[in-house]
């Protein structure tokens, strides 16, 4: 069954619960591919296969006996290597933590595998989340699938997570997102990601970044299939402060509806500049289309917006050095390159510039507040790039040069800042084939609506349904 | 504001107790000038008097 690698999670979670298809096969042929593909795409750091098809096999007997565990029982995703998993080593992609194994599973682990699910690996990643392209040096660098020819970043710091869920190896993972780390990977790979609300999701057991602006969320084909991880993962969690004790709403309920009377506000300015051959006609046809549906359109600017690169800066940097210093410290030379430079850089960040960054972070949440007050969701590209190559640090849009690290979060960042949720759909092609994404952005703990729009969306076109040939 | 002197790398390395090399401070240097850059234009952004830092994160 070769198509069963690409079918849906809530496909696979209705074939498995009807006993049309055992979970051991689907287990199985994702392995299978796992063994084929990753050879080349270096998306996984550790494979469970041995746990996984136990797994299957304890999923198949309770089905036998009439039991199941939840809407996604014995379906397999793969979790971000930063997601803490009970003996099974959890490496942050790094060298440092090469050979650490958890003695409890992360929150998000412990609901997905309650609900069901089969981890069927650990995935690859940017060096301790700290970067936009993917790049590592430790487990192999993970590959774009959209390109045979030219090896391309896949987005990161989820690479591995976006490669896989691309390339057929995982009908869903998990990412987190500290700048764009789950929309980035997605829009270069052309599959769909959500970055939730601070405070939806638990953070507890999932290795930090920077932890005011890290969020934990879903990465799949489709906003269908993200609503069925979300909803197995959200609610507050006591081991995580920062949780929200507001009740999880069903997320299914977002699906299938029509997004007539909706209110999409376009982000224009910063938004609407420098963006790669292609994206700017791809957004304005996804307007288009948003209103044919029956949307109400108008255009918005968040002039604040301009400010978050600076002021993410001075927090994400001194954050991440409180948490890495001890290694810094001792054994600065196992961080990869990249990694170590951008640690150091938060010994610069001083208290006044920390908290005048926070100041600056509430003029931002309320900016847009401000813009959500009037519309139900905000519509802008995910990133200004495509795919580049790996190894190019700068690239050309509009005529001028631009840095490949700060194009790709330029988009994306505010909304960490902010803490609104943020989902990124595929939304065209470049010349080239490389997939090109666009983000919906809705109100706090409004995830209904955010993936009610990207629902519509991708019943309404067929970007998300396009498949690499690798 | 160009790139930060050996001296000014090494005397913040130190201040955090990181027993860099020479070459490794030096690598750094671009990555630490650009950050300087950045944190500076922070301090030309108008900020009204009571604009209040966020200082938690949960909404709710």
């Amino acid at each position: 069954m070769a198509d069963l690698v690409w079918t849906p999670v809530i496909e696979v979670a209705r074939m498995i619960a009807t006993k049309e298809v055992s979970p051991v096969e689907v287990v199985r042929a994702h392995l299978d591919r796992i063994a084929r593909l990753d050879g080349t795409l270096h998306a996984f750091i550790t494979v469970c296969g041995d746990a996984a098809l136990e797994a299957a096999r304890a999923a198949e007997s309770a089905i036998a006996a009439g039991r199941t565990l939840g809407p996604l029982h014995a379906v397999p995703i793969g979790l971000k290597d930063l997601v803490d998993t009970r003996g099974v080593r959890t490496t942050g992609g790094s060298r440092i933590l090469a050979d650490r194994v958890p003695d409890a599973d992360a929150t998000v682990t412990a609901r997905l595998t309650g609900a069901g699910a089969i981890v069927l690996g650990k995935l690859n990643m940017h060096e301790f989340a700290y970067g936009p392209e993917g790049l590592n040096d430790h487990y192999g660098q993970t590959r774009n699938p959209w390109d045979a020819a030219v090896a391309r970043v896949p987005g990161g710091s989820s690479s591995g997570s976006g490669v896989a869920v691309a390339a057929g190896l995982v009908p869903a993972a998990l990412g987190s997102d500290t700048g764009g780390s789950i929309r980035i990977p997605a829009s270069l790979c052309g599959i769909t990601g959500l970055k939730p609300t601070y405070g939806r999701v638990s953070r507890a057991g999932v290795l930090p970044l920077s932890w005011s602006m890290d969020h934990v969320g879903p990465m799949a084909r489709s906003a269908a299939d993200c609503a069925v991880l979300l909803g197995a993962m959200a609610g507050y969690d006591p081991a995580d402060p920062t949780t929200s004790v507001l009740p999880v709403p069903d997320y299914t309920a977002a699906l299938g509806r029509d997004v007539k009377g909706l209110r999409v506000g376009v982000l224009r300015g910063m938004f609407a500049e420098g963006l790669a051959p292609g994206l700017g006609a791809a957004m304005e046809s996804a307007v288009r289309q948003l209103q044919s549906l029956g949307a109400v359109v108008d255009e918005v600017t968040l002039p604040r917006a301009g400010d978050v690169a600076a002021a993410a800066l001075a927090v994400v940097a001194p954050e991440a050095l409180a948490y890495h210093e001890r290694w810094m410290r001792t054994r600065p030379q196992d961080y990869q390159r990249d990694v170590r430079e951008r640690l150091f850089t938060g010994a610069f960040v001083s208290g006044v510039s920390y908290l005048r960054a926070q100041q600056i972070r509430a003029l931002v949440r309320a900016e847009v507040d401000e813009a959500l007050a009037r519309r139900d969701v905000l519509l802008a590209p995910s990133t200004p790039i495509a795919a580049t190559p790996l190894g190019e640090r700068e690239t050309v849009v509009d005529g001028g040069r631009a840095d490949v690290r700060g194009a790709l979060l330029r988009f994306t960042r505010p909304f960490n800042f902010s803490g609104h949720p943020s989902c990124s759909v595929p939304c065209g092609f470049t010349a080239e084939g490389m997939p090109l994404g666009m983000q919906i952005v809705g109100r706090p703990f409004d995830e209904v609506t955010v993936l009610r729009v990207a629902d519509a969306w991708q019943r309404a076109t067929d970007w998300h349904t396009r498949r690499p040939q690798i | 504001m160009g790139t930060p002197t050996l001296a000014y790398l090494r005397a913040v390395a130190d201040a955090h107790g990181l027993p860099w090399s020479d070459a490794e401070l030096a690598a750094a240097a671009p990555a630490v000038g650009r950050t300087l850059e950045m944190l500076a234009s922070l301090d030309v952004i108008e900020l009204a008097e009571s604009a209040e830092p966020t200082t938690h994160f949960r909404i709710v």
